[in-house]
């Protein structure tokens, strides 16, 4: 973890013989025994849960009661947390969308303030639309909360265009670690090693190996547009 | 079999409406199938493979087909969780094997592997596999780009003589598809090729999906007249821009 810089959106990116699996649950408080917050660090990873309260505020309140933390102040700052409206609380949280799950379930372990939040797999859970609103959310937290963001996903040409930084992981070794660009200037490294690239990357590594063109690393399209333009 | 047709589908789930009279055919080629959660591309799939019940007919080659002869490889997470036992003795294919980079597990109980590798041993078995139809609900998600591009590759080859049927969320696997059909609130909201499909950015992004890169550059270009189609390969496009 010493390798992930503090306050920044990591992707990591590894190879199959990197283990970075973690037991899945489906019931929150068994999930949160088993990965929270001891070392600071919560692990949301390939969950999918199912709250059976009567409404959010029993979620929270139950999780309150449980964790012996007091006071409608905690209620506040979940709801807070969660972007979801105060309205939230008195609806039936096993009719909430699953990112409107995903964020009540990432506020109330955040409400323990671990310093780190690595997330996994949320592709094969979310939508994109559900997906994006937890990374609006997740953003939002690194920003006004000082939290560090580890993503573990497969999806890399999506996390790549919202991370700040990059650890890639080779054989359970970190190989390279730091902001994007790195990708780009260990290109050969990844190749070899069979490691997966993000698509941006890839594009902009052709047209700088067949063109003139002089193209700057980018992981945003209109930027990439940009760049063609200013060289053809 | 040449043709999978859905006809008069209705089916509710928790009292509520997932399909009411719905119509579709699937033919030979690769089908993606997108949507948002909730939008019935799942349970059309639990439809067509027949873990769910429905009202109307699903005929196989026009022909009504009892559910234990469905001539199909289902490749779901409930699949995945069946399979048990060493790799050698689930995969006996050593070129899948090879091509999946699979040598080293062989030994290897499939359950004590990662998901992302259980995963990757079931698309071996959807490659070895002589079923003439295939469905894939959701799975590519769990697979890292390369293998999925080295899966992807090998099931466009089988799509020649087969049904296959994918969901997926990400529109980056759709680049192989002949053909894509998006969901919501299960109506079909767009069914293309995979040229013409992509013409719908604003019905796309309105969905909430992000168009692949080379398609979301390919159509900024195009708007500028500085290419004349969208592209879904991005070397032709560079080769073609700096002609």
């Amino acid at each position: 973890m010493d390798k992930i810089v503090q306050d920044k959106i990591t992707m990591i990116i590894s190879d199959y013989n990197t283990n970075l699996e973690f037991s899945d649950s489906h019931n929150i408080y068994e999930f949160i025994e088993k990965k929270v917050v001891k070392k600071n660090i919560v692990v949301i990873d390939n969950i999918k849960i199912d709250f059976y309260e009567l409404s959010v505020l029993d979620v929270i309140n139950k999780f309150l009661t449980k964790y012996n933390v007091r006071g409608k102040k905690f209620v506040d700052k979940v709801l807070k947390l969660s972007t979801l409206p105060v309205d939230y609380l008195n609806k039936d949280p096993f009719l909430l969308k699953e990112s409107e799950k995903f964020k009540l379930l990432l506020a109330l372990v955040l409400a323990l303030n671990p310093k780190v939040i690595i997330i996994k797999n949320i592709s094969c859970f979310l939508d994109n639309k559900s997906r994006d609103e937890v990374m609006f959310t997740l953003k939002k937290l690194k920003r006004e909360y000082d939290k560090t963001i580890v993503i573990v996903d497969n999806d890399i040409d999506y996390f790549y265009t919202v991370s700040d930084n990059v650890l890639v992981i080779d054989n359970s070794e970190v190989i390279i670690s730091g902001k994007k660009n790195l990708l780009f200037d260990n290109y050969s490294l990844l190749k070899r090693k069979k490691i997966p690239i993000p698509v941006h990357i890839e594009f902009i590594k052709y047209v700088k190996d067949n063109t003139d063109a002089d193209m700057l690393i980018r992981d945003d399209v209109k930027d990439i547009m940009k760049d063609i333009y200013r060289s053809l | 079999m040449r043709s999978i047709s859905l006809k008069n589908i209705s089916f509710e789930y928790d009292d509520k409406v997932v399909f009411n009279d719905f119509n579709i055919k699937f033919t030979k080629g690769i089908t993606f199938l997108i949507g948002n959660n909730g939008s019935g591309k799942s349970t059309l799939i639990k439809i067509v493979t027949g873990k769910f019940p429905f009202l109307g007919d699903i005929l196989f080659d026009d022909k009504a087909v009892r559910k234990d002869k469905l001539d199909m490889f289902v490749l779901d997470l409930d699949y995945v969780k069946t399979l048990k036992g060493k790799i050698k003795d689930l995969l006996n294919n050593e070129e899948i094997v090879k091509i999946l980079g699979l040598d080293s597990y062989l030994e290897s109980d499939i359950r004590s592997l990662s998901i992302s590798l259980q995963v990757k041993v079931s698309f071996g078995l959807l490659l070895n596999s002589d079923k003439s139809s295939i469905f894939v609900d959701d799975m590519l998600c769990w697979l890292n780009k390369i293998d999925k591009e080295i899966i992807l590759k090998k099931i466009k080859t089988l799509s020649k003589r087969k049904i296959v049927v994918m969901v997926t969320n990400n529109l980056e696997d759709t680049l192989i598809a002949n053909r894509v059909i998006l969901l919501n609130d299960g109506k079909v909201i767009l069914d293309d090729d995979l040229d013409n499909f992509y013409e719908n950015e604003k019905i796309l992004n309105d969905n909430g999906f992000n168009l692949p890169f080379i398609v979301d550059l390919s159509l900024k270009l195009k708007l500028y007249n500085s290419v004349d189609k969208i592209y879904f390969n991005q070397r032709k496009l560079v080769d073609d821009l700096w002609k």
